[in-house]
């Protein structure tokens, strides 16, 4: 194992600033839009279920075609999304993201496989949350669990219309081409 | 000591620190585990009485139940369910002039039983069912007298207790006939003529004396010994499993989270997911085998009430087949030989039915069994059970024998759990595995 990696391990067995990033963990998640209609007394129910990981620079969060299980928020650092390119040698890096970005939330509903990579690209501290915890979390918080599927659906129909409208942008532009 | 305060060596000392304090802890939570062996099995008891309860919870809290109610709720419900169960057991267990009664009362059922069957004369000649079986079943029955049959020392308890509470009343007493004819019986069936008790009153008398002075000693030693220490001490483990009940339905997930943080990054979502599976095919499992035994339980209950077994001994009986029946195969038999051992001793009941009497009640207390098993085998299990994890039959004998050798009852009735946690875990595991290509 990385010896980057290795002190990673450490800092999630033995984190030194761990009520530190429990006292910014809620204020993290007042800002992802899934939880935006939470009261910050349903925030702490949830926080009960995220599972805080430290990610050292270069460390993979997840990886391309591997099964989706979780969603990653990111608390602190930065994060590169990308897939492999056909043309060049290195990945071809689609987004990066900062403090608050959230990624893979699709793992929340089943485990299809991961679309893209994501790779911590400094010290990263991310917030996690597994589709297992959130089934069980919903059976018993029916009201927090509505809220948060409501804007989880909400969330994925903004990212289909963008899909849409790139798609047609990209098909008019091939009609224009022609 | 280098003391440089630069990132790499102040991770190099937090690795060795950790290593360190990582090797101590196992080794003292080894040395920890065997000393304290005897809590092991009260903690797993309260965790898995939780672990059952936790969809309980679950559904109280859809109820708008707070997770503290209904805790406290089922904790009130676990506490008394524990006391009314050993409230009842320990009605139910003789004490030690109760057990030498009912070996008494089994050796003699036994014999008159299978005389009657067999049909055997004086001459030692019987039916055709004993000139067929007789020589096989003899020798069986011959041990089993032999194992029945009190030697000297408690025939002189018996004995002592019986001139104590009904001096000479004692020979209208039908336990004590049925203690002097099991006497003669043995003594005549090991070809030497029996003593009779009663016969020679002052050898009776030096013998009375001589076991007076023999029960004193044992109830003195009884007492400095400590029966009250031995309860207390057994009472003062079983209190662990209250309490891992409690903090194991209050727990949020801290537990889970704990454990997951000792998972290297590169097998964190891997690791959740086996988890997961894992608590899902084992819930199922679990949940599913409680399920089928409280049906198996509550079964018998009313099939041995229906046939006039008193309903404190039917629940006993029933609690007892219904807790064997967690063990593959063994379970069943344990069920049918209480079953029968009861029906075999048993003499003043009142039956619903007038054609039960205590002439055929053996064959009734069978036949419930039986009817029991055909209900389990054709609904409880394929309903409740389902898809639940299924074993190969010889791998459960083996299991459950292995688990008695190593742990007697215990390890009988944890077997098959075990195992089951084993193959859901390396089955999952793999399956994992390959799905995030590290295999």
């Amino acid at each position: 194992m990385d010896k980057r990696h290795l002190n990673a391990l450490w800092d999630n067995i033995f984190s030194l600033n761990r009520d530190d990033d429990q006292d910014s963990l809620l204020a993290i998640l007042q800002q992802v839009p899934i939880f935006a209609d939470l009261s910050l007394r349903e925030l702490k129910r949830l926080k009960a279920i995220i599972h805080l990981r430290h990610y050292a620079h270069g460390e993979r969060i997840f990886q391309i075609g591997h099964p989706g299980a979780a969603m990653f928020i990111i608390q602190s650092g930065r994060v590169n999304i990308s897939i492999p390119s056909s043309a060049q040698q290195e990945d071809l890096v689609l987004a990066s993201l900062y403090p608050g970005a959230f990624m893979g939330e699709l793992a929340l509903l089943d485990d299809s496989p991961r679309s893209a990579t994501a790779i911590a690209m400094e010290d990263t501290v991310m917030l996690a949350l597994f589709r297992s915890d959130l089934d069980k979390f919903l059976d018993k918080e029916v009201v927090i669990g509505s809220k948060i599927l409501k804007a989880l659906a909400k969330v994925i129909g903004q990212r289909l219309r963008m899909t849409n409208s790139q798609l047609s942008d990209q098909k008019e532009q091939t009609r224009k081409g022609l | 000591m280098n003391l440089q305060y630069d990132p790499a060596s102040r991770a190099r000392r937090r690795q060795r620190f950790v290593l360190s304090f990582s090797i101590l802890g196992a080794v003292l939570f080894c040395l920890l585990a065997w000393a304290l062996r005897e809590l092991i099995l009260p903690i797993i008891v309260g965790a898995l009485v939780a672990y059952l309860c936790n969809p309980i919870l679950s559904w109280m809290r859809r109820k708008h139940l707070p997770k503290g109610m209904g805790v406290v709720v089922l904790l009130t419900l676990f506490s008394l369910a524990i006391t009314q169960i050993s409230g009842q057991i320990r009605d139910a267990m003789p004490d030690e002039q109760g057990e030498l009664e009912l070996r008494v009362r089994i050796q003699y059922k036994l014999n008159e039983r299978y005389l009657s069957l067999m049909q055997l004369d004086q001459q030692g000649k019987g039916n055709l069912l004993y000139t067929l079986i007789g020589e096989e079943i003899e020798p069986v029955r011959q041990r089993l007298n032999k194992v029945l049959s009190l030697p000297e020392e408690e025939q002189g308890i018996y004995e002592q207790y019986y001139r104590q509470y009904y001096d000479e009343k004692r020979f209208d007493q039908p336990y004590y006939r049925y203690f002097q004819h099991n006497i003669q019986y043995y003594a005549a069936s090991q070809g030497r003529e029996a003593q009779r008790p009663g016969d020679d009153v002052s050898n009776e008398l030096r013998q009375g004396d001589r076991f007076e002075k023999e029960i004193d000693s044992s109830v003195q030693e009884v007492d400095s010994s400590g029966l009250l220490a031995t309860l207390g001490s057994i009472i003062s483990i079983w209190l662990a499993a209250p309490f891992v009940f409690l903090f194991v339905l209050l727990d949020d997930g801290d537990i889970k989270k704990g454990l997951v943080t000792l998972v290297p990054n590169r097998y964190f979502e891997m690791a959740l997911t086996v988890i997961d599976n894992v608590d899902k095919a084992l819930g199922r499992y679990l949940r599913g085998t409680f399920i089928e035994c409280s049906l198996v339980g509550f079964t018998l209950m009313i099939g041995l009430f229906l046939i006039g077994i008193e309903a404190k001994w039917a629940f006993l009986i029933g609690s007892v087949a219904g807790l064997a029946n967690a063990i593959p195969f063994l379970g069943p038999a344990i069920g049918l030989i209480i079953g029968l051992l009861y029906a075999l001793i048993v003499e003043d009941f009142s039956p619903l039915f007038s054609f039960i009497s205590t002439d055929n009640i053996l064959i009734w207390v069978a036949i419930v069994i039986g009817v029991t098993q055909l209900l389990d085998n054709a609904f409880f299990q394929p309903v409740v059970l389902g898809n639940a994890v299924s074993l190969h039959p010889l791998v459960v004998i083996i299991g459950v024998m292995g688990g008695s050798i190593l742990l007697g009852f215990t390890g009988m009735l944890f077997a098959i759990p075990v195992i089951v946690i084993f193959k859901v875990v390396t089955g999952t595991l793999i399956k994992e595995m390959k799905a995030y290509q590290i295999i």
